[in-house]
């Protein structure tokens, strides 16, 4: 079903459960992965999935379409889990830990994960970029995506996004090159 | 090491039938959210009652205070009372170690400007998100 449909269809009160529950599928596994790459965990990824649906769900009706549904929902998603890294960040400041190592830590504890030694040593060099700069790796790296496409869910310009990219690409194969 | 060099699959893995699930989840937990919201909503004028009750005692409070020694500083009233009523007074309240510190007036023992609450957490740092999980850290969210 075609976004404008779903939109249609959520805003009548009688349909709004299962047409939203329709966008949910639709969006859910892209989703989860943009988050999952940057929290590590898949609880924590669990856990920020669905507060994203549920600032959706609360929020659609004052979606006015300026943006596609596609966008707004990557925005969400993207603005929750950078509050989480700043959230984490600032409880490690207060317990003395390292927010960067925590996250290493959950790349090597925790349970759904299970690489390539390659892969993991590709995470661990991602780990070392600053959360926005990792955050526009992943989305043109692994997800392929458009700079203008990204431009629109950071609020970026393409220019700046080329140069990051460009940065962290030079970084991530440094720390490569190591050993 | 060049980046093309390597496969681009994700060591992440989810447990089974994961996104099959996840949907349902979803729904149940936001129908539990908006039966809350329904009981807020319902006591929200309870509040409102309990807060327009505390202002007018607080207003009738700060008149009569007024009234009563309207002219005078705190200093010129306290200096009133005898000073063995004050030691008297002081020793029979329940004041701690801790209070009484309060009460000290930090810039007279040190020349340094003590290390303010916004320098270890600036204000702008200090959002409605950040306050809520402190409370929710210390188990004071609102009982309503």
């Amino acid at each position: 079903m075609e976004d404008k449909e779903i939109l249609e269809k959520i805003r009548d009160p009688s349909l709004k459960e299962q047409s939203f529950t329709i966008l949910v599928k639709k969006y859910q596994q892209r989703i989860y992965w943009h988050i999952r790459k940057m929290v590590i965990d898949h609880d924590d990824a669990d856990d920020i999935l669905q507060e994203v649906f549920i600032k959706i769900w609360k929020n659609i009706d004052k979606f006015r379409e300026d943006s596609s549904l596609f966008t707004w929902i990557y925005k969400i998603a993207t603005h929750e889990c950078l509050n989480f890294l700043n959230r984490q960040r600032r409880r490690s400041m207060f317990s003395l830990s390292d927010a960067g190592l925590e996250l290493n830590h959950k790349l090597d504890q925790s349970p759904y994960i299970d690489g390539k030694e390659v892969q993991m040593r590709l995470q661990k060099a991602l780990l070392k970029l600053p959360d926005k700069q990792r955050l526009v790796f992943n989305m043109k790296y692994f997800d392929d995506m458009k700079y203008e496409e990204i431009a629109k869910i950071t609020d970026t310009s393409v220019g700046g996004l080329k140069a990051s990219y460009h940065l962290a690409v030079k970084k991530i194969e440094q720390y490569l090159s190591l050993d | 090491m060049k980046l093309d060099d390597i496969n681009k699959e994700k060591p992440f893995q989810i447990p089974d039938q994961y996104f099959e699930e996840f949907p349902d989840r979803l729904m149940d937990r936001i129908r539990n959210e908006s039966d809350k919201d329904r009981g807020r909503l319902i006591s929200l004028p309870v509040m409102l009652k309990m807060a327009v009750a505390a202002s007018i005692l607080a207003l009738i409070t700060f008149g009569i205070f007024q009234i009563n020694f309207e002219g005078r500083s705190p200093d010129q009233i306290l200096a009133d009372v005898p000073t063995e009523s004050l030691i008297a007074y002081l020793e029979e309240s329940e004041m701690s170690v801790d209070d009484l510190i309060e009460t000290i007036d930090m810039g007279l023992i040190t020349q340094e400007d003590p290390l303010t609450e916004s320098d270890i957490l600036p204000e702008d740092e200090i959002d409605e998100e950040m306050i809520e999980e402190i409370m929710i850290d210390y188990e004071l969210e609102f009982q309503l």
